[in-house]
């Protein structure tokens, strides 16, 4: 890979590093994992660079490629011991609030969780969602209903209906 | 004012999201680096595939000998009478749970994490708990590097607890239990061996005599006298798949060919019945995630002169025993036998499991549901039986012998019926 590639792929990860790591976080809700998830997100992005630099948009690759990473690494911990608390490595300087997001965000089925951190802290619109997890746009609004109703109801935030709770409506 | 419940959630998540900036920008994402880590990467896999190689022959091994399942080179590691179900290590108002020759009891109203609920599959492993939160629960899955850690001994069973997780490794059933939360310590303290490590635990019981055999498609074995027998099920309902859950007292012989349609994943039940269910293999079409596998390195072939095979399933369904018979000249049949109590019963069935001749069977079988009679020249009495799917005949000595059917309906004594 030339030095061009590699100035354009430094370019693409400066750019990209702290979108994914906040992806990672909110669904790890572990500090060191989220930093081993986007490293290992990068050295694959890395490797293919060739290939992908000449999509149309290798943040999406990437953002896929963390994704599932992130299901796989949650999966095999979920049966071990990572969610135990207390094995946790939550990012320093917390406080109570921030603990109570991640506490929330764990309760979720993985595919809420998902939708959730993708339009909320990727910024995607739903039917980029819909595309990226490949349900229909209509499964999203439900997930991302039930998710906001869930972490809403979970850190007492006002005005939340029951209906909202129980995902009911778009 | 009141905030809108949707913006403030994603507000309280970019917030929080945010935190890790400094740690992105920490990473060391230069592509030197990543050069240098691709490397490592590649070299740590290419280590892995020999380790996993390496300990999916070491697994594999044990499983045979644990199960009692081998020939005579595999010596068992534990002594089968250590191999025992302490019921009392159950807490009241707790349920069992089986996984493989492990038996765990947890809270009744935990249930068990499903495939949907993990986006695929867990790896074989079971892990339960309530529904909220994740924080409590507890796993049973066999490990894939076991760690070490200080040994104990929970109801006579070695344990080896790891000091810096909530992580025990237990040797003889080859599995590792993972707890969280003020509960988990406690389901450890409830392991004991599951009926299905009794049931396949080496040596042979014997068969208490007040018990009956049955035959089915040429295969014979025996129940409890006091369970009935029904020829089919009625239960649409298809977990696990290709097996069903038996009744509670009840054996049934299934032959029909209906059609059932099984969702990809669905809740896992956990309902120690006693009882047999008997499926022709092929008489259930399930849907995708309907095989299970059988053990290429199959129970002890039965019966003298006649070549019956046992496999015992290698990811049977939870408090199943599951069993795949072949039988030369006959379909091959499915059983599902529940596991419950202390796994005695189930030992004794499954032992009892040989291949049927019609010699011995003239003897020992009884009438069930008596149908249609006629009587012969010299006052034979003949009928059909429904729930055995065969034609009887009543002997001068009180006996009765089998002259027509095979146990499958469609093609015994129902093809064989009475003629004017």
């Amino acid at each position: 890979m030339g030095d061009s590639g590699e100035e354009e792929f430094e370019r693409f990860v400066r750019e990209r590093a702290r979108s994914l790591m906040r992806q990672a976080y909110l669904l790890t809700g572990d500090a060191g994992e989220a930093q081993d998830l986007v490293q290992e997100t990068m050295i694959r992005a890395w490797r293919e660079w060739p290939k992908i630099r000449a999509y149309e948009d290798p943040g999406a690759w990437t953002r896929r490629v963390l994704h599932h990473l992130a299901i796989g690494r949650w999966r095999r911990l979920t049966v071990r011991r990572r969610h135990d608390e207390a094995d946790l490595r939550v990012a320093p300087g917390l406080d109570a609030q921030h603990l109570d997001v991640l506490a929330a965000l764990r309760v979720l089925p993985m595919d809420q969780r998902r939708a959730l951190v993708l339009h909320d802290i990727a910024g995607l619109s739903v039917s980029e969602v819909a595309t990226d997890m490949g349900v229909p746009e209509g499964t999203v609004r439900s997930w991302l209903s039930r998710a906001r109703g869930q972490v809403a109801r979970d850190l007492g935030i006002a005005g939340v209906v029951a209906e909202q709770a129980e995902g009911q409506g778009s | 004012m009141i905030p809108d419940p949707t913006d403030e959630v994603r507000r309280r998540l970019q917030a929080s999201a945010a935190v890790v900036d400094p740690l992105a920008d920490s990473l060391e994402l230069r592509t030197a680096h990543l050069a240098r880590r691709t490397r490592r990467l590649r070299g740590r896999q290419r280590v892995a595939l020999v380790v996993a190689l390496c300990l999916s022959v070491s697994v594999a091994g044990t499983l045979v000998v644990l199960a009692g399942r081998g020939g005579p080179t595999h010596e068992p590691v534990v002594s089968p009478a250590s191999v025992r179900v302490d019921l009392a290590a159950t807490p009241k108002g707790w349920m069992r749970v089986d996984y493989a020759d492990t038996q765990i009891s947890v809270p009744s109203s935990w249930t068990a994490r499903t495939e949907i609920d993990f986006g695929s599959t867990l790896g074989g492993g079971i892990m339960l708990g309530p529904s909220s939160p994740l924080s409590t629960f507890a796993a049973v899955n066999t490990p894939a590097n076991p760690e070490s850690g200080t040994t104990q001994i929970i109801n006579g069973i070695t344990v080896r607890v790891s000091s810096r997780s909530s992580l025990a490794f237990v040797p003889a059933m080859n599995v590792e239990i993972a707890w969280g939360g003020s509960l988990g310590r406690r389901v450890l303290d409830t392991l004991t061996w599951s009926p299905e490590a009794v049931a396949l635990a080496s040596g042979s019981p014997a068969i208490p005599p007040a018990w009956r055999r049955l035959s089915f498609s040429g295969v014979s074995f025996a129940v409890p006298s006091e369970w009935k027998v029904q020829p089919e099920s009625d239960l649409l309902a298809c977990y696990p798949p290709l097996s069903i859950p038996p009744s509670d007292g009840t054996v049934v012989l299934n032959t029909d060919q209906r059609t059932l349609i099984c969702s990809p994943a669905g809740s896992i039940r956990f309902d120690q019945a006693s009882g047999v269910d008997v499926n022709l293999r092929g008489s259930l079409v399930a849907g995708a995630e309907s095989r299970y596998t059988f053990n290429k390195d199959c129970h002890t072939v039965r019966s003298a002169g006649t070549a019956l095979k046992v496999c015992v399933s290698s990811e049977p369904p939870p408090d199943i025993l599951l069993l795949e018979t072949t039988l030369a000249g006959h379909q091959p049949m499915v059983f599902s036998i529940g596991q419950f109590g202390d796994g005695t019963v189930d030992r004794e069935i499954y032992d009892s499991i040989e291949a049927a001749e019609p010699q011995s069977r003239t003897a020992t079988v009884e009438p069930e549901e008596p149908g249609p009679m006629a009587t012969g020249p010299q006052g034979q009495l003949y009928f059909s039986d429904d729930a055995l799917n065969e034609v009887l005949e009543r002997l001068p000595d009180g006996t009765f012998r089998v002259i027509a059917g095979d146990g499958r309906a469609g093609y015994g004594a129902r093809r064989a019926g009475f003629q004017g």
